[in-house]
């Protein structure tokens, strides 16, 4: 301590003494690197104060000859600027810093930003680097896995749709989707946004930090900043041109594993045996080991022969010549991704401006699949005068996006190998498992349309327009008062157009199955605006009281109209843009329209003592036209509180700590998404028409009861946190726990069906999420060629409904295993039926209790699986069983299980390291003790049921002396070669047959069905590796280039899971929307002029 | 100075918040709805809400698992699951059970809204108390007593304890009693409004139900005894069963009243409206798909151009023995004979007035020349029989692949225990040849084209028989109904004679001849055991020739007390009495009150549920 002073006071002499002794003009020469050594060409050297400047040549030496200032300011973009004081040298050496770090120490905050370490509350960010590092063509994809507490999902296998839920589901009724806000503007999505135009994006978390935006704010608040408006430096004279872009290949990935010829056949063959002696469908009087045969006409309709009593087996055919197909590669092509960013920015003194404009395009791995963005945007910021300061911003998109056809993508997984895509002559057989395609006259599996042909026969098309702008005026009243106003409209438009009924060369539909074309079009139009005036104060009082004060006035209005018009028989070759010529019906036009309105004051005081204690108090009060006038208004107040340890005295001769924060936070925030804007008006139904003899009458009922009493779902949210850094920032990090505690919450309750079966939006249950977040920073190595960093970020959130008024303990969706909630469990669960395993031909124990006294067998005595399970629940050898919770011999909706699809914790870890100019980075993301709800389980994919549609290659189980294959039936009933299981075949899936329920799987089938949707889906997936490189400034100036950077980048090419379906992040997705991961292979470039 | 100018303006502009703060501004106008409320529209005119009322009978008007299911006369083949409704394996939670109950409702609680904004004695009101008093009809017989409601729900009410099953019976018989008696209804329509012939018959139902719920008390289940106590319900069904018949005797043809070219004729009580030529919808699926119940599966319908049938709901083995010799409604309830369709270029083939619908669409003259691709007889026929008729339509009996949709050419004779068929095939050369097999029944009915379909319901304009698009009218009630309630009410009132004269009536229509007694009815098909036949079986046995497919059988099992003796003895999917119980051990005479009624409704709770759930 003492020797530490002591240097202090002689450094301060010393600059005194130099100041004192240089009071003339002076000629400085000097040089300026960067961190790694390198000369910083074209740097900007001026003297403080003055218009006198000079630029730093190629070795980055610059002379300067001062004009009595005594200080330079030395600045370059991208780096931090830097005050050098000269007084008294003729020669400085300067370093400039990467202006990164400085990105980090502001954070956005609502209305307004706030130098992160003034921060009280939880928010995490992301830069451009990070978040366009992941090479995802979307916002939301490039954003999985970078911060803790915040889950996305991509939600379909087609296009990217992502589901994002911050801190846990708080709510059961509304989406979690969190409000975002995109340069100060509230939007409800921003996958529309270039990625390569976001500057950075900031994510409040905690309740303090989002209760300024109030009622809309339950979910957390995403607030994007995108490039220019607020970022480009005042005075930046000289205009930056940059160019990102990337293009890239995707191919499909990790495809389920399908049959193949041999697995179908060896699943056909059995799917047809029938008990012996018994009827087809016999579902009793069968014994525990029934023993399975094949008839002569059976058999032909299994293996497909080629007529009646004649001809040769078709599958068998196929399958000794090898000719049989994989339909998922041929439904399926090789993908692409591109995407461009062209951006100019640049200023004088009183103005900037930042003009940009980008391309985005994908293609898919289903034909048709794919869209096309453009983005351009523009802003300008003038200073008028002292006091009066005003820009503008425009933000625009347009998207255009095909879709392929739904049916054929859900038609393509249910081809089987035997299906015949294409005839003799290479064209598509219009019906790939019909008698024509498979040339039999007695035998076929299906009429079901050829999926490439029905690819063909649609087109589906989106285009979407979205402009959001801000319009502001500043008064800058006296120091440290400011007056903002800004006017925000945003405006959304998408038209969408379908026709079905293309028809090949001659004529005839591609999808056989139609018989006339159908088009129609929706165009749906949005119009919102938002008006903010917030008064601002800041100041400083006896230099250790810093205050600052902000009163927000904001309204804001939203319409919505909506045309959608159909015809059928429309002019060929017109798609969607000339229904006149077709015909169409009153059913097939409609109009609509809706608006809402919100009213809004809010007011936040920030108090600080000496940089140490810190307190944040914001209130909102919000109205909303969704509310009746007496439940219109909310208030939501939040109080912060934080201390800076490190700032502490008694802290600092701690040299290895470098930061210490405690952060303590409650905050009260809600929500109204899940109401319509016109839930608390009893409206008329859609039309109803009913003909009395042939005259048809229009009818309508009122639309369904409604609660006047509706109000907003709150949140209240305690959180605390600590930030610390460790040996000067090499490490770094935070920890969170909170606790958001939801009530009120909006839920459809079912009225009585007595009252017509209607559900009514009411307030009720309470739903709270409990978590922990930590983020953790490292500088592993750290010198002059090498820098290495690494990031784990881990989150664990429970989730646990804990009211669920007046309806007991349990609110069922029907018979619908999701759905349900349940007090003390997670809101996200699935209900079902649990899957014990196979009834098998070993040994067991004889369970104590009553379904075994029912069947007479004694507890704990040995018998054969397949006895037990027949006599107490008549299954047989080979079925299913379900494990009977209860233990009272029946298997009824009691036996249903709650199981958790939140998953245990989530975690991703990035490594970045860099060698002189080259980098490699790559990131992991990871869910852990995960189960979903499959559709793709308990689609036909694995339904026992059907024999003709394509299966997942299962493991079945055989019993021993089960014929597994012939080449016929003699007269006698005898097997032509017979081959014939020889010991039993312990398969984890059902021995499928024709006998029994639902294709041999038992009494059970409807409780198998629905159990084997439940698995686990916990994954760890490598997002990307990436490796660049950086061009030497030195070599770059030649071209007059400032920067570039080169690199490559794999995304998705590892996923580790032990989920069965196409990807476990989709596993809820429906068929249609189903489709293979794929590997992206992307090469890149980011270039500045 | 300057500042002073900023600040005046600033402050102003607050000033002006607060004033905006207090307008309208957070008033959202509904334009849709032009700025109403459902109040103020119905209160000027209920009559959108009555047709709204009439509309939601779609909803329940038709069901094979509700109403056919679970009975002696249906099956499933070429493996389709079997139903929850065939194995009474459904549960409190049943979607369809609760679709049920709460669609029955929506008519009773729109009913109750055109009441009370128009006036119980209204034109409006009168139509709305007809259609109130069909839903608590329909109630009653799969629920039992349940809460009895005559205002109109429009809050969030939660208290509706069930209403004891008498009370729900005199409540509805004094309802329609006093409709009948005091109304301005047409006496009758056959446009699908309410009228006095259908409050009649109406009350004919009710009582009959009313009779055999409270006036008879049951034996033994599985023997369907049951012992009657009272016949004063049964007497008022009996003369309300006259009334409603109103004089009209059975002279049309029974082809005639189901041909799709008749609707509305003077049979017809009242029935759900379905109208094609005018319909403002989506035309495919506007209408329902009772064409496609109640048969095999002969290929997707646009490749074969045979009506899209889907193999459930098949004849059971009783049925296929059910109608006997010289009955001409086996022929009117099946379609015997299918036409062959010629195919074009892209393999598709010609409809309409080929194919299945020729035989609507195309002159007797057009019939005897078009190519047959299937034909089915009844079990009464001799293969001798089957092979003269084979003989005789040989010029129409075509194998050929390349023309016609169909490659092949079947003849089914439909006995038991195996079918008996002739096909017709061409091989690659193009040479056909008959080939006669006889298949196991198990077999048979494991293929396609397996059996006959119920051709009553069909729409000779559907194009998309897979699909909602049957525009045939849903008949509620009809006279030959009335004649067999009469004759069941006849019965149970003890005035047998009048009972066989109603039955004869019917029989006689159908070519039948006249059974001199109840004794003297002996069915052809097997029954096993300890079945004795008793008088109950006649009425329920043409009851099923009758009413064949019509939705009635289940309901009429369950009034009749018959239902666990049916499903044991001919059910393939009921092996005993024990199978139709309850973990509780109680028979599921009625349908479980839905779960979600249960926990929504603060009147009723899990011991109001009904025996056997």
């Amino acid at each position: 301590m003492q020797g530490n002073f002591k240097a202090f006071r002689i450094a301060l002499m010393l600059v005194l003494s130099l100041f004192i002794g240089t009071v003339s003009a002076q000629t400085v020469t000097g040089n300026v690197v960067d961190e790694t050594g390198e000369a910083v060409i074209g740097a900007t050297v001026m003297e403080k104060g003055t218009k006198n400047a000079t630029v730093t040549d190629f070795d980055g030496n610059f002379t300067i000859k001062m004009e009595g200032g005594k200080v330079l300011t030395i600045s370059y973009i991208g780096m931090q600027s830097q005050d050098v004081n000269v007084a008294g040298k003729t020669n400085v050496n300067v370093v400039l810093k990467e202006d990164a770090t400085t990105l980090q120490d502001v954070v956005v905050v609502g209305y307004g930003t706030m130098k992160k370490q003034d921060l009280t509350g939880s928010v995490s960010s992301v830069n451009t680097e990070q978040l366009n590092a992941k090479g995802a063509p979307s916002v939301l994809g490039n954003l999985q896995g970078s911060n803790p507490g915040v889950n996305i999902t991509q939600t379909s296998g087609r296009g990217g749709s992502y589901n994002i839920e911050i801190r846990g589901r708080s709510s059961i009724n509304s989406d979690t989707t969190p409000l975002y806000v995109v340069d100060g503007v509230m939007c409800d999505d921003i996958d529309w946004l270039n990625p390569q135009d976001i500057e950075r994006i900031d994510i409040l978390k905690d309740a303090s930090s989002t209760a300024i935006y109030g009622s809309r704010a339950t979910a957390g608040v995403v607030m994007v900043t995108t490039k220019g408006g607020t970022t480009v430096k005042k005075g930046e004279q000289k205009p930056t041109i940059s160019y990102d872009g990337y293009y890239g290949w995707s191919k499909t990935a990790r495809m389920p594993e399908f049959m193949n010829g041999q697995q179908f056949y060896n699943f056909r063959f059995m799917k047809f045996l029938t008990y012996a002696g018994n009827g087809a469908t016999a579902t009793s009087g069968q014994s525990s080991h029934p023993v399975y045969q094949i008839g002569g006409t059976i058999l032909e309709q299994c293996l497909l022969r080629e007529a009646e009593g004649s001809g040769a087996f078709r599958m068998k055919e196929m399958l000794a010549t090898g000719n049989t197909y994989d339909w998922p590669d041929l439904v399926t092509q090789n993908g692409s991704q591109q995407n461009h960013y062209l951006a100019v920015s640049g200023g004088s003194e009183n103005i900037t401006y930042h003009i940009g404009v980008g391309y985005n395009g994908e293609k898919g791995v289903y034909k048709g699949d794919k869209s096309d963005r453009i983005n351009f945007k523009g802003s300008v910021d003038a200073k008028i005068n002292k006091v009066i300061s005003a820009g503008f911003s425009v933000n625009g998109a347009r998207t255009l996006q095909d879709y392929a056809n739904d049916a054929a993508v859900q038609s393509a997984y249910r081809m089987n190998p035997y299906m015949i895509p294409y005839d003799s002559e290479g064209k598509l057989n219009a019906k790939p498992g019909n008698y024509a395609s498979l040339h039999t006259s007695s035998y076929q599996f299906s009429d079901e349309p050829n999926p490439m042909l029905k690819m063909m026969s649609t087109s589906k098309e989106r285009e979407t327009w979205r402009v959001l702008g801000n319009f502001y005026i500043k008064f800058d009243i006296i120091k440290g008062l400011d007056f903002k106003t800004t006017f925000s409209p945003s405006y959304t438009n998408y038209r969408q157009g379908y026709f079905e009924g293309y028809k090949d060369e001659n004529g005839n539909f591609y999808d056989s199955s139609l018989s006339n074309n159908a088009a129609n079009i929706t165009n749906n139009r949005g119009f919102s605006w938002t008006w903010d005036n917030i008064l601002n104060y800041n100041t400083t009082i006896a230099n250790d009281h810093s205050i600052g004060a902000m009163l927000l006035f904001s309204q804001q209005a939203s319409n919505t109209e909506r045309t959608y018009w159909a015809a059928t028989d429309v002019l060929d070759g017109t798609d969607w843009w000339n229904l006149g010529t077709g015909t169409y019906n009153a059913d097939d036009s409609k109009t609509s329209y809706s608006e809402n309105s919100m009213t809004s004051y809010a007011l936040r005081l920030n108090y600080g003592y000496k940089g140490r204690y810190l307190l944040t108090a914001t209130v909102r009060r919000d109205g909303s036209s969704k509310f009746t006038k007496d439940n219109r208004w909310g208030t939501f107040p939040s109080v912060a509180l934080a201390w800076r340890m490190s700032e502490e005295s008694f802290m600092q001769k701690l040299n290895w700590l470098s930061n210490l924060k405690l952060r303590l936070s409650y905050g009260v925030t809600g929500n109204c998404d899940g109401i319509g804007n016109y839930d608390t008006q009893q409206t008329l139904s859609d039309p109803i028409y009913y003909p009395f003899g042939d005259k048809y009458s229009t009818g309508y009922s009122a639309s369904s009861i409604v609660n006047k009493d509706l109000k907003w779902e709150t949140s209240t949210e305690y959180n605390a946190g600590i930030d610390f850094g460790f040996f000067g920032g090499r490490i770094n990090g935070s920890i969170d726990v909170y606790q958001k505690t939801s009530k009120d919450l909006l839920y459809q309750v079912m009225l009585p069906l007595v009252s017509g079966g209607g559900q009514m939006v009411t307030n009720i249950g309470s739903v709270r999420n409990t978590g922990v977040e930590i983020a953790l920073t490292t500088i592993n190595i750290e010198n002059k060629d090498w820098h290495w960093e690494t990031t784990f970020t881990f989150s664990a959130n429970k989730n646990r409904v804990r009211e669920i008024n007046g309806t007991g303990d349990r609110v069922l969706n029907g018979t619908n295993p999701t759905g349900n909630y349940f007090i003390d469990y997670s809101a996200n669960n699935v209900y079902a039926y649990e899957w014990g395993g196979i009834v098998s031909d070993r040994d067991m124990i004889v369970p104590d209790n009553q379904a075994a006294k029912n069947a007479g067998l004694t507890p704990g005595s040995t018998v054969k699986e397949y006895d037990y399970y027949y006599k107490a629940y008549g299954l047989t050898e080979g079925q299913p069983w379900i494990v009977d919770q209860n233990g009272d011999g029946k298997i009824d909706p009691d036996d249903r299980a709650i199981t958790s699809m939140d998953p245990d914790w989530m975690g991703s870890f990035t490594s970045n390291l860099s060698w002189k100019n080259w980098d490699f980075s790559f990131s992991l993301y990871a869910k852990v003790g995960y189960k979903v709800y499959s559709s793709f389980l308990t689609s036909n994919i694995l339904d026992l049921g059907d024999r003709g549609r394509q299966k997942l290659n299962m493991d079945w189980y055989i019993p021993a002396g089960t014929l597994v294959d012939c080449d016929g039936v003699n007269e006698d009933g005898t097997y032509i070669n017979p081959k014939y299981q020889e010991t039993t075949h312990y398969g984890e899936y059902p021995f499928p047959n024709n006998g029994g329920s639902s294709g041999g799987v038992g009494r059970q089938s409807g409780e198998w069905n629905q159990a084997k949707g439940v698995t686990s889906a916990s994954f760890m997936k490598v997002k990307n590796i990436t490796l660049g490189y950086t061009f030497d400034k030195n070599f770059l100036n030649k071209f007059g280039c400032k920067h570039l950077r080169l690199y490559a980048t794999v995304t998705n090419p590892f996923v580790f899971t032990g989920y069965k379906g196409f990807d476990p992040e989709w596993a809820n997705a429906g068929v249609k929307q189903d489709g293979p991961s794929t590997i992206n292979y992307q090469v890149g470039a980011s270039i500045k002029f | 100075m300057k500042k002073n100018i900023y600040i005046s303006v600033i402050a102003a502009l607050f000033a002006g918040f607060t004033l905006t703060a207090c307008s309208d501004f957070l008033e959202a106008e509904n334009k849709t709805a032009g700025g109403q409320t459902a109040d103020d529209f119905f209160g000027k005119d209920a009559s959108a809400l009555l047709t709204a009322a009439y509309s939601s009978l779609k909803n329940y008007a038709f069901s094979t698992d509700l109403y056919s299911r679970g009975t002696d006369l249906y099956i499933h083949t070429r493996g389709k699951s079997v139903s929850d409704f065939d194995t009474y394996t459904f549960n409190t939670e049943n979607s369809t059970i609760s679709s049920l109950y709460s669609n029955v409702y929506r008519t009773i609680n729109l009913s109750n809204g055109v009441i009370s904004y128009a006036g119980a004695d209204s034109q409006l009101g009168q139509e709305a108390r007809f259609l109130r008093n069909y839903g608590y009809y329909i109630l009653t017989q799969h629920f039992g007593g349940v809460p009895y409601i005559t205002e109109y729900i429009n809050s969030a009410e939660k208290d509706f304890p069930r209403t004891p099953l008498n009370e729900v019976y005199s409540a509805m018989i004094e309802d329609l009693t006093n409709l009948y008696n005091s109304s301005s209804l047409d006496a009758q329509s056959h446009t699908g409004k309410a009228s006095k012939q259908a409050v009649a018959a109406l009350l004919a139902k009710v009582y009959l139900a009313a009779g055999w719920d409270l006036d008879t008390s049951l034996g033994d289940a599985l023997q369907g005894s049951y012992n009657v106590n009272g016949t004063s319900n049964f007497s008022q069904a009996a003369s309300w069963a006259e009334k409603a018949i109103n004089g009209v005797s059975l002279t049309m043809s029974f082809e005639d009243k189901w041909s799709p070219f008749n609707e509305g004729n003077a049979e017809e009580i009242f029935s759900v409206q379905y109208d094609r030529a005018s319909y403002p919808g989506d035309i495919i699926n506007g209408g329902h798909s009772m064409h496609g119940a109640f048969g095999g599966y002969y290929g997707a319908y646009d490749a074969s151009g045979i009506k899209g049938v889907s193999s459930d709901d098949c004849q059971s083995q009783k049925s296929m023995y059910l109608f006997e010799k010289g009955d001409e409604r086996y022929a009117a309830t099946y379609m015997m004979v299918m036409y062959n369709a010629t195919k074009d270029a892209s393999n598709k083939p010609a409809w309409g007035n080929e194919g299945y619908y020729a035989y609507y669409n195309c002159s007797d003259a057009e019939l005897s020349k078009m190519a047959i691709c299937k034909v089915y007889f009844p079990y009464y026929y001799t293969e001798a029989e089957v092979q003269a008729w084979i003989d005789a339509h040989e010029s129409q009996l075509i194998a050929d692949k390349v023309k016609y949709a169909n490659a092949d050419v079947r003849v089914s004779l439909l006995t038991l225990p195996q079918v008996t068929n002739w096909v017709y095939v061409q091989d690659d050369k193009g040479v056909a040849k008959w080939t006669k097999t006889k298949v196991a029944i198990a077999d048979y009915n494991a293929q396609t084209s397996n059996g006959a379909c119920v051709k009553k319901f069909d729409d000779a304009a559907a194009d998309f028989t897979n699909q909602d698009n049957d525009y045939r009218d849903i008949v509620l009630f009809h006279v030959s109904d009335m004649y067999l309630v009469a004759a069941e009410a006849y019965l149970m009132a003890g005035q047998s004679a009048q009972a066989l004269e109603k039955i004869n009536a019917v029989r006689g229509r159908a070519g039948l001849p006249a059974l001199a007694s109840f004794n003297a009815y002996q069915p052809e098909y097997a029954t096993t055991g300890n079945f004795t036949l008793k008088e109950i079986d006649l009425i329920l046995d043409e009851r099923a020739r009758e009413l064949y497919a019509e939705g009635h059988r289940w309901m009429d099992l369950r009034r009749t007390k018959q239902l666990v003796r049916y499903n044991v003895q001919f059910s393939e999917y009921i092996s005993g009495e024990a199978a139709m119980k309850g973990a509780d051990g109680n028979i599921r005479w009625y349908r479980p009150i839905p779960a979600n009624e249960i926990s929504a409704n603060t009147g009723i709770s899990i011991e109001d549920q009904n025996p056997g759930y």
